[in-house]
């Protein structure tokens, strides 16, 4: 399943579960206020693909390099103000970081003959990647079932990533040089960003009059240019599923 | 009380001054800049060794100079080697280092430069990170953390010294040092720390074909030597001096860097150099990935083109005095090949032009093949085994071909013709039929005369009709003989059986007779009795008449 299916199943659950609740039971004021802390992962929109080359022994070399992109950790703050009846607003700030691997698969020229490169292929570790978001929201909060509470929210966001980037490959070769390995990346930190959107449901199961436990599922999407070196561009689309559990407190 | 402690203090002082001015007076066995503070060390006499010592030894317990690396000498089993750098307050002096002999823990020898006199305030008003963004700013691209700069004093050339934030920068184009003045910013010195620089560029041969080739870079310009393999290749631009040539080969001169062909912006427009280096280089590649030897003779040495010995535009004036220079190719010895320069457009012999000879890889692979040969069966250049030396460089130059470029009949095609492709049209010498050629490929037709050596460039055509026929089959023309050869999928087994044959098994003084023998005996080695291979060669020789 894509994160895209499994982020419309979830918000069409999240939906269903959410309107069959005044049904079932009186309907309560809503909270104006809702503070949140939530810890939990982000599973990215997608692995990063890159793609570069250079001049090497008078052709061309041409670098492939894959990140895939595994669950994240993820700290998540938000809050929000109920401004008119349902309607209401919201600020979240989602902040994940981790080490991924790139995986580098480079076609090197040979040093004596035309039309006749080496494969090289290897991993790289360590890959460092984190990101921010500042997700503003505009929240439609569901009167609330007792002590049951959901929050509806969407709206732009704002994501910064910083990611290592792999700019080169040091391959170790010997003569006849027939074959080459990979001897490792060279990295760079670059930092970007971009304006996306979000979108997601907040939970809160309140166990004392002002305080509970919330769950969020969000997902958030921003289209980054990360520009690693002079002329290259590494697209790459920041965001993903992100989901948490932790303190809620309404009031 | 405290009138005591002066009158200590300045005994002190005065001690310690006194320790400085001895210390800081010349000791022999060093040489000292005037006014930048650089001693020299070079110990020679006892009375240098043991002052050095007792100072260096005091500079180790104050920390002055810090132990880097003590090895054990693999040659002797008794020394010991130190090597030290010297600090000032703590910040290594950039350059300022020892190194020691120790003989049973006795010293044998010291060599080092100290720097004296350094008054440098050891604390950086910019610190590193800051040192990164100044530099980071006068590249113009960002300079990766990782890349720890040195804290260093750096004793400047024109006298004084500077402390210095050190960094050494990896880039594709070269690797550089760059000092940063920890004070103000600015770059101090900066460096180039490649080594060499070995450098892949392109070449278009003596055909228009164009080549990788393999040179150096150096102040700006590329220079025929080939760094990537493990020989030296040089290839040397004569510039037309047959005077020049002549000498070298005699040996009253040598040739310098400055006599290496070379280029201004590494694609190589000059034919004839570019071939020879780069075909050089084939050569090399064919006898180590075919038969793993290293060069000429299997320890890699070194290997020396000589181009354009004379000028074409010269022809009229050297002719009769550098033939060779104009027409021919030759092996020198000691891995020195000579390529003539071929002649006028308007000039022909026998109805052929001659261009370069560099051009033709067969006859490079050729010249060098000679080489082989000097170094392993040294085969005597008379006679019959005159012959057959001048044959193992004929077949080995034609397996050259094949192994680099696709079989045909045409220029930069492999086939059985030696020098087609400067010696047009045909060449000089056919393989598969050297009676084109006027050459034998019988033994009954053996030259018998004095000239030519007794015929070395006339009977190999008996020998290079075996090869050929041990390969390709056929029937000989003048014995009527069908041979069944192994095939051109095949070849590398012939080719190795005469490798091995003639690089093994045969003596100096062989004949023709021997290389039979000695070429059955090595497919037997190699693919077992009464193999394809053995039966080939076997009915090969008996094919051009050698029993």
């Amino acid at each position: 399943m894509t994160a895209h299916a499994r982020l419309a199943t979830t918000l069409a659950a999240a939906w269903l579960l959410a309107s069959a609740a005044p049904a079932m039971a009186q309907a309560a004021k809503p909270p104006r206020f809702m503070i949140g802390v939530s810890g939990g992962i982000q599973q990215a929109a997608e692995d990063v693909s890159d793609r570069f080359s250079f001049a090497k022994n008078v052709e061309t070399e041409n670098v492939d390099v894959k990140y895939p992109m595994k669950p994240w950790g993820l700290i998540d703050l938000a809050a929000g103000y109920r401004v008119w009846k349902n309607i209401g607003v919201g600020v979240a700030v989602s902040a994940t970081s981790g080490k991924g691997e790139a995986d580098v698969t480079a076609s090197v020229p040979h040093p004596f003959f035309f039309n006749q490169p080496r494969t090289v292929t290897g991993t790289e570790s360590d890959i460092a990647h984190s990101e921010t978001g500042v997700h503003l929201q505009l929240q439609y909060v569901i009167p609330a079932t007792g002590k049951l509470h959901f929050i509806l929210e969407g709206g732009p966001s704002w994501v910064n990533v910083d990611h290592e980037v792999v700019t080169d490959v040091t391959i170790t070769e010997s003569y006849p040089y027939d074959t080459a390995a990979f001897g490792g990346a060279v990295t760079k930190s670059t930092k970007a960003s971009a304006l996306g959107f979000n979108a997601g449901i907040d939970v809160t199961w309140l166990f004392v009059e002002s305080v509970g436990i919330g769950g969020i599922v969000r997902y958030t999407r921003a289209d980054i240019d990360l520009k690693a070196v002079e002329g290259r561009t590494l697209s790459m689309k920041a965001g993903g599923l992100q989901g948490g559990v932790g303190i809620r407190v309404l009031f | 009380m405290h009138g005591g402690v002066r009158g200590l203090s300045a005994t002190m002082v005065v001690v310690a001054a006194l320790a400085v001015c001895l210390v800081t007076q010349p000791i022999h066995g060093q040489v000292t800049e005037g006014g930048r503070g650089r001693t020299t060390i070079r110990t020679q006499t006892n009375a240098e060794r043991r002052a050095w010592t007792s100072r260096i030894d005091s500079m180790l317990r104050s920390g002055e100079l810090r132990l880097r690396q003590t090895r054990e000498d693999p040659m002797l089993p008794d020394r010991t080697h130190e090597r030290a750098d010297q600090y000032y307050r703590g910040v290594r002096v950039f350059g300022g280092d020892v190194a020691r002999q120790l003989r049973g823990g006795t010293t044998e020898s010291i060599f080092g430069t100290i720097y004296e006199g350094i008054t440098v305030d050891p604390s950086p008003a910019i610190d590193e990170d800051r040192a990164r963004e100044i530099l980071a700013s006068r590249l113009g691209h960002e300079i990766d953390d990782r890349i720890a700069p040195e804290l260093v004093v750096l004793p400047l050339d024109a006298g004084g010294y500077a402390l210095t934030w050190r960094f050494r920068i990896v880039a594709r184009a070269d690797t550089r040092q760059y000092f940063i003045d920890a004070r103000t910013g600015a770059t101090r010195l900066e460096y180039s720390d490649r080594k060499t620089q070995a450098a892949v560029g392109r070449a278009t041969g003596v055909l228009g074909d164009s080549k990788k080739i393999s040179v150096r870079g150096a102040s700006g310009q590329f220079q025929a030597r080939d760094d990537l393999r493990p020989p030296t290749i040089e290839t040397y631009d004569m510039k037309g001096d047959p005077v020049r040539t002549d000498n070298f080969l005699n040996g009253r001169i040598n040739l310098s860097s400055s006599d290496l062909g070379s280029d201004s912006d590494n694609d190589w427009t000059d034919g004839a150099v570019g071939d020879a280096h780069i075909y050089a280089g084939y050569t090399y590649d064919y006898y180590f990935k075919r038969f793993g030897r290293k060069g000429l003779n299997n320890a890699d040495i070194r290997m020396q083109n000589l181009v354009h010995p004379v000028r074409r535009s010269d022809f009229e004036i050297y002719i009769d005095d550098y033939e060779d220079f104009f027409v021919n190719a030759f092996y020198d010895g000691g891995g020195v090949m000579v390529y003539g320069e071929g002649l006028p457009p308007n000039v022909t012999v026998g109805g052929q032009t001659w261009d370069f000879l560099s051009g033709s890889l067969d006859v490079v692979a050729h010249e060098l093949s000679h080489g082989v040969t000097e170094y392993s069966s040294n085969l005597i250049y008379r006679n019959e085994s005159g012959a057959l030396n001048e044959s193992f460089s004929d077949i080995m130059g034609t397996s050259v071909e094949f192994f680099f470029q696709p079989a045909g009949n045409g220029t930069l095609l492999a086939d059985y013709l030696m020098g087609e492709d400067v010696i047009r049209p045909g060449g000089l010498r056919s393989m598969s039929d050297p009676g084109s050629f006027g050459d034998p490929d019988h033994y009954s037709k053996r030259f018998l005369g004095s000239a030519d050596n007794g015929g070395v460039h006339i009977n190999s055509g008996i020998s290079n009709q075996a090869f050929f026929l041990a390969i390709e089959g056929g029937t000989n023309r003048t014995s009527g003989i069908a041979v069944q050869g192994v095939g051109g999928a095949n070849r590398e087994q012939m080719e190795k059986v005469f490798y091995r044959a003639f690089t093994q098994l045969m003596p100096a003084n062989s004949t023709f007779s021997v290389a039979r023998a000695a070429t059955i005996q090595a497919a037997r080695d190699l693919y077992g009795a009464n193999s394809a291979a053995e039966r080939a060669v076997t009915a090969a020789w008996t094919a051009v008449g050698v029993n």
